[in-house]
């Protein structure tokens, strides 16, 4: 894939593949500090989110969430007819559409445009997409300036850093990190005040907004029956990008349509209580079209890129609820596992935490990704948390499934997960199984301080080297349960 | 002036729309050409109407702008220029931009300013580009308001600039009770409606000041858009005496 050969720095969301986990793990595991701060903003969030949307909704938030999916589910289901109607009523709002199969042919599209423009500065809004194309780098290189205006992303960029969280981007850095890129990079007086920090941001990127030619944002949602962009922003950078440059160029996946314009409110009142605990972000604008005649300011052209790069191959299997998503992050603020392993950088990919762990293997393939079905403890809190009612746990097990029936998964593996089945199946062979392995493995442990097993003899080494197991105890549960109600098996 | 126009060949770039098109339909099996069978889903208002009642909106709206941190003044229509007066002074402000689409409330405001001694920014002048992010205040007035988030709603226009409620550090919003609507429900089935120009190109809904909690989750005001918002309400529906 080119996104992933134009790459010659380590970059943790565009990684050498196949990707493995072990390392960032190991890492991230190592590093207290990280796992202090994606704890304490996730945990904080989560906690919001459930506030909210049980003050909001009350005893109706799950039938809410089975409605915004249900919404979300039809469209997909007739996603070529919605597509179309958008094209249409974009084109007659003013704005020229564009389609783009992949990642690549996005990033020429947007070029082209720019070049054609004869654009010089670009100011950009937040956008996950633009991510996932690796777009930044292709407009510097082809001698467009381009400058991330979100604030946590202008940090990132100031840093070389890449973002880990799809709604808080620089969870994993802390005040100090910000300070020392100010000082560095924009020779201001060292500050960790964050009030001070942002200021000096905003005073920086006025003028920036002032001189700037092109504007670049993503969008949360596609009108498909009036042609209109939504965008959701708390900061005010998203309407500054859309209203100085004469030139605005929007890429959006083409997962993001909705049918009409009375569905938004459905979805407005879950986006923001899910992501931020917010009753609504503080900017939700809707652009219909470039600026007419007789308006003062915005762009004289508007240019919309639908992406396509790998979404109608999700589109094609029994996945396809996974394109629902509106990017929320709420299951990446539910997700222990998300916690743990130190945020999104973890995953080697753009998208991260559960919704990540399904959609990276499906768009750049399992055997690329052979980890991330694997990143879960199948907890369901994700399936809780998703306010389109995607059911990742269930995806996640498919596509555990597909690493053994497309062999994805090594002959040794496929052969114990046969055996196993064997063994689960009868119940005195399983007893006589387990007693042998609890036996083996409390052996195993003593013969290491910790108490734990860290690997395995034989082929179950490859096994446990990403897996630590505690020593089993020399009752187990099933003595236990005949001692206490004598002997009686129930 | 040096905008270029679109070359021809910048008009469609990329694949083709109908081999885009019929590559969704390859993924869903479906034909060219088909229609929706099923019904389209409606919003089920049961479950997703969160002001159910068409009572007391101006106090409702008032209530929850406030609660997203936006300062909330009344007035009737004699006392604007009071409660203008003592926002800007308050704050500073020796200079306003004003971006109103009533005629008769923008006359007013205009009339006001200058009483104050205000300096008054014209958004349609050629060096506004630049301006707008020196200007201390933009006043402006709203397409409709909401009671159940507290959310302003303007759109943008010949009379309404974007810039005028995104680039000063204080906005000044006029609402008048009888633009209060209840639900987001109620505004998005009808926002043309509520429109004050047809055919216009951007609406926003406002909600609070600008805020980012980026650096370690912490809640700072006015990052890119205004740090500060105040509401004026202007009852137009009681009868005067």
């Amino acid at each position: 894939m080119t996104v992933d050969t134009i790459h010659d720095k380590h970059d943790p969301l565009h990684p050498q593949l196949p990707y493995r986990i072990a390392d960032s793990v190991n890492r991230a595991m190592g590093d207290v500090q990280l796992q202090q701060f994606v704890n304490a903003a996730t945990t904080a969030r989560d906690r919001g989110r459930v506030e909210t949307c049980r003050d909001a909704f009350a005893e109706r938030y799950d039938a809410v969430r089975r409605h915004a999916g249900d919404i979300k589910q039809h469209t997909l289901d007739h996603l070529d007819i919605y597509v179309e109607q958008f094209i249409d009523s974009a084109t007659t709002a003013g704005a020229q559409v564009h389609c783009a199969a992949s990642a690549e042919e996005a990033r020429h599209i947007g070029i082209e445009i720019a070049k054609a423009n004869e654009c010089k500065l670009c100011v950009k809004s937040k956008s996950m997409v633009t991510e996932e194309i690796d777009l930044v780098s292709a407009l510097e290189d082809s001698g467009i300036k381009t400058l991330e205006t979100d604030l946590g992303e202008f940090i990132i960029q100031l840093d070389n850093d890449a973002p880990s969280h799809i709604v808080m981007p620089m969870i994993h850095k802390d005040r100090r990190s910000v300070a020392r890129a100010f000082e560095r990079e924009l020779k201001t007086k060292y500050t960790e005040d964050p009030q001070q920090l942002t200021q000096i941001a905003r005073e920086y990127m006025r003028h920036k907004f002032a001189q700037a030619d092109l504007g670049i944002s993503g969008a949360n949602f596609l009108i498909a029956d009036t042609g209109d962009v939504v965008l959701c922003t708390n900061e005010g950078n998203g309407g500054l990008t859309v209203s100085t440059p004469r030139l605005h160029i929007v890429y959006v996946g083409i997962e993001k349509i909705i049918p009409r314009l009375d569905h938004l409110p459905v979805f407005l009142k879950l986006l923001a209580r899910s992501a931020t605990s917010q009753p609504i972000t503080v900017y939700t604008t809707i652009l219909t079209g470039p600026k007419r005649e007789l308006e003062i300011d915005g762009p004289k052209h508007m240019h919309i890129i639908l992406l396509d790069n790998g979404r109608t191959d999700i589109l094609r299997t029994d996945a396809r609820e996974m394109l629902r998503c509106i990017r929320c992050g709420a299951c990446l603020n539910a997700c222990p596992v998300y916690r743990k392993v130190g945020g999104g950088h973890a995953y080697g990919a753009v998208y991260s935490g559960p919704i990540g762990a399904v959609i990276t293997p499906l768009m750049k393939g399992l055997h690329n990704y052979p980890d991330l079905p694997h990143v879960s403890s199948l907890c369901g809190a994700c399936f809780e948390a998703c306010p389109v009612h995607i059911d990742i746990p269930r995806q996640l097990i498919n596509l555990r499934r597909d690493m053994v029936t497309n062999r994805t998964m090594p002959l040794s593996g496929r052969l114990a997960y046969k055996l196993w089945a064997i063994v689960l199946k009868r119940p005195l062979l399983y007893r006589l199984a387990s007693r042998i392995m609890a036996l083996i493995l409390r052996r195993m442990a003593q013969s290491n301080d910790s108490g734990w097993i860290n690997k395995g003899p034989g082929p179950l080494g490859a096994w446990t080297a990403e897996r630590d197991f505690p020593a089993p105890p020399s009752n187990s549960f099933r003595d236990w349960w005949n001692r206490h109600t004598g002997g009686q098996e129930r | 002036m040096t905008t270029p126009t679109h070359t021809s060949q910048a008009r469609h770039l990329g694949t083709d729309r109908e081999v885009f098109l019929a590559k969704i339909r390859g993924a869903l099996g479906a034909k060219k050409g088909r229609t929706i069978t099923e019904p389209v889903p409606d919003v089920d208002e049961s479950l997703v109407r969160l002001c159910q009642t068409d009572e007391d909106l101006p106090a409702r709206f008032a209530d929850r702008a406030q609660a997203l941190g936006m300062q909330i003044h009344h007035a009737k229509v004699n006392e604007l220029g009071a409660q203008i007066g003592n926002i800007l002074e308050k704050h500073n402000c020796k200079e306003a931009v004003t971006s109103i689409a009533h005629q008769l409330l923008n006359k007013q405001v205009t009339e006001i300013l200058r009483d104050l001694g205000t300096a008054m920014i014209d958004h349609k002048s050629t060096s506004w580009h630049d301006q707008q992010f020196d200007v201390d205040a933009g006043i402006t007035d709203v397409d409709a308001a909401l009671a159940e988030t507290g959310s302003i709603i303007i759109s943008s226009g010949a009379h309404r600039s974007r810039g005028s409620y995104l680039a000063p550090p204080l906005h000044i919003a006029l609402v008048r009770t009888s633009q209060i609507l209840a639900d987001l429900i109620d505004y998005f089935d009808c926002k043309n409606d509520w429109l004050d120009e047809p055919n216009q190109s951007a609406t926003v809904l406002i909600s609070g000041p600008s805020k980012t909690a980026d650096i370690e989750g912490i809640l700072i005001t006015g990052v890119h858009g205004p740090g500060m918002v105040h509401i004026i309400i202007i009852d137009d529906q009681s009868q005067s005496e």
